[in-house]
């Protein structure tokens, strides 16, 4: 997964008390946070495209946008086809959820609308509403990316 | 003759091969059955590995004699307890040692997806004897032989699969494996809580196969030309669904009179109380053949991956 392309000045508006998921992925400084009763707006200084991926994955309805003096340009944050070393597979009996197995988790895109990820190990799909922000977490070394699928 | 396209290739799902390539292995097949007693020696001088992190004394019996029924040798453990859980040692290592000794690896285990971790560590094939709830593909290959051979091809058949549509791998392997023919008409037979996973589905809708789902299996019985019965088990549903299906999805001989004169009974084995004695004497029982089928069909299976 390409995390090295980087936006600045970045606008993502999510629903209402949804803000604080994001900031659980990144420990950039400078993130600010605008709630109110509509939805939750959070501007970050830089994101990289990483970022802004697990974003579109946890919360389907963000929009995003790039701050430019006084204007917003609109942001397409898309999905690849593949998702590979970015989020862990929620089925505790993958092969990739295993500590000592090196099998970097990684997921095909089946459908954006409702999205369906299937995991490439387990052949799983991820449950509806199965996409939380402790997947996201790197709670152990992460081999690279096998992509022999 | 053309270099064989298998060669060298691992079998971790039924979807790995071309409809062409499972035409080579039934031909094959067809070849190693005249060769089940007195044997060849196609594979002399080569090993082959049978790691069973999870028992199934059946899968790995019909393995290893299968390769020594080819000229070849086995080694490898039945009981995991031999092994990882001792030493605390990975899949992946375990694998690479295998990788180093043997000629193909035969891998059975509970984790979901270990086969393909395993193709991708081990140079040699690596083939995949059951992990997770969704591959089987030599239970499958031997399940569309066993098909073939009563019917001449499976295309244009109608097919029932019954019980744990959900969990039995082999009944998710098989809906795979039918994707591979044309026109064939798919009967899933299941309580509502243990139908067919939605992965399996839209692979088969993708594939266009046409399929039902349905819990009547009396209704489906004097439809087809196969009825593949699984196991359904007491702890995946509810006490009142389970009594349910326990009427419905024991196949009696009784049920088995509105059959079509061919229809054949088939079951991956061990079977437990889905299909009582009885049934071995109606003239659709099938899985002993089924069974027996196992064993030229990993016959012809190694003979085409292994080098
Ligand atoms: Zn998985």
């Amino acid at each position: 997964m390409s995390t090295v392309k980087k936006y600045t000045d970045v606008i993502i508006r999510l629903p209402a008390d949804t803000a604080r998921s994001v900031l659980g992925l990144t420990k950039s400084k400078g993130i600010d946070i605008r709630t109110s009763d509509s939805g939750d707006t959070v501007g970050l200084p830089e994101a990289t495209e990483g970022l802004l991926l697990k974003v579109r994955l946890l919360h389907p309805q963000a929009r995003f946008a790039i701050r430019k003096g006084r204007r917003e340009e609109k942001l397409e944050v898309e999905l690849p086809e593949k998702i590979a070393a970015l989020m862990n597979c929620p089925n505790p009996s993958c092969v990739t959820s295993q500590p000592k197995e090196p099998a970097a988790p990684e997921f095909k895109v089946v459908r954006e609308e409702p999205l369906t990820l299937q995991c490439l190990y387990c052949g799983r799909y991820v449950p509806k509403g199965g996409i939380t922000p402790d997947l996201f977490e790197v709670t152990r070394f992460i081999p690279p990316a096998k992509s022999t699928f | 003759m053309p270099k064989d396209a298998l060669k060298g290739r691992d079998f971790i799902a039924i979807t790995d091969v071309s409809r062409r390539e499972l035409e080579a292995l039934f031909e094959t097949a067809d070849y190693m059955q005249k060769h089940v007693k007195g044997g060849t020696d196609a594979l002399k001088g080569r090993i082959l590995c049978t790691l069973f992190f999870e028992p199934s004394t059946r899968t790995r019996l019909s393995f290893e004699t299968a390769m020594l029924r080819l000229g070849g040798g086995v080694t490898g453990f039945a009981d995991p307890s031999a092994s990882r859980t001792v030493t605390g040692e990975s899949l992946a290592d375990t694998v690479r040692m295998a990788d180093s000794y043997g000629n193909a690896i035969v891998l059975r285990h509970r984790i979901e997806g270990a086969a393909r971790l395993a193709s991708q560590v081990a140079q040699v094939p690596i083939i995949n004897a059951g992990d997770g709830t969704q591959h089987h593909p030599t239970q499958t290959l031997t399940d569309l032989y066993t098909i073939r051979k009563e019917f001449g091809t499976v295309d244009g058949t109608s097919i029932a699969i019954l019980g744990d549509l959900k969990h039995t791998r082999s009944a998710s392997s098989l809906c795979l494996g039918l994707t591979h023919f044309k026109d064939v008409s798919l009967f899933l037979v299941s309580p509502e809580q243990l139908r067919t996973k939605d992965e399996v589905k839209d692979l088969m809708k993708a594939a266009r196969l046409n399929f039902v789902e349905t819990d009547d299996v009396e209704k489906v019985i004097p439809q087809v030309d196969a009825l593949y019965v699984t196991r359904v088990q007491k702890e995946r549903i509810t006490p009142e669904e389970y009594e349910k299906a326990r009427g419905s999805y024991i196949i009696t001989a009784k049920m088995l009179k509105r059959a079509k004169d061919k229809m054949i009974v088939m079951h991956h084995l061990p079977r437990i109380e889905e299909i009582p004695l009885e049934v071995d004497y109606t003239r659709h029982a099938r899985y002993f053949e089924q069974a027996a089928n196992g064993l030229p069909v990993r016959m012809s299976l190694l003979s085409h991956l292994v080098e």
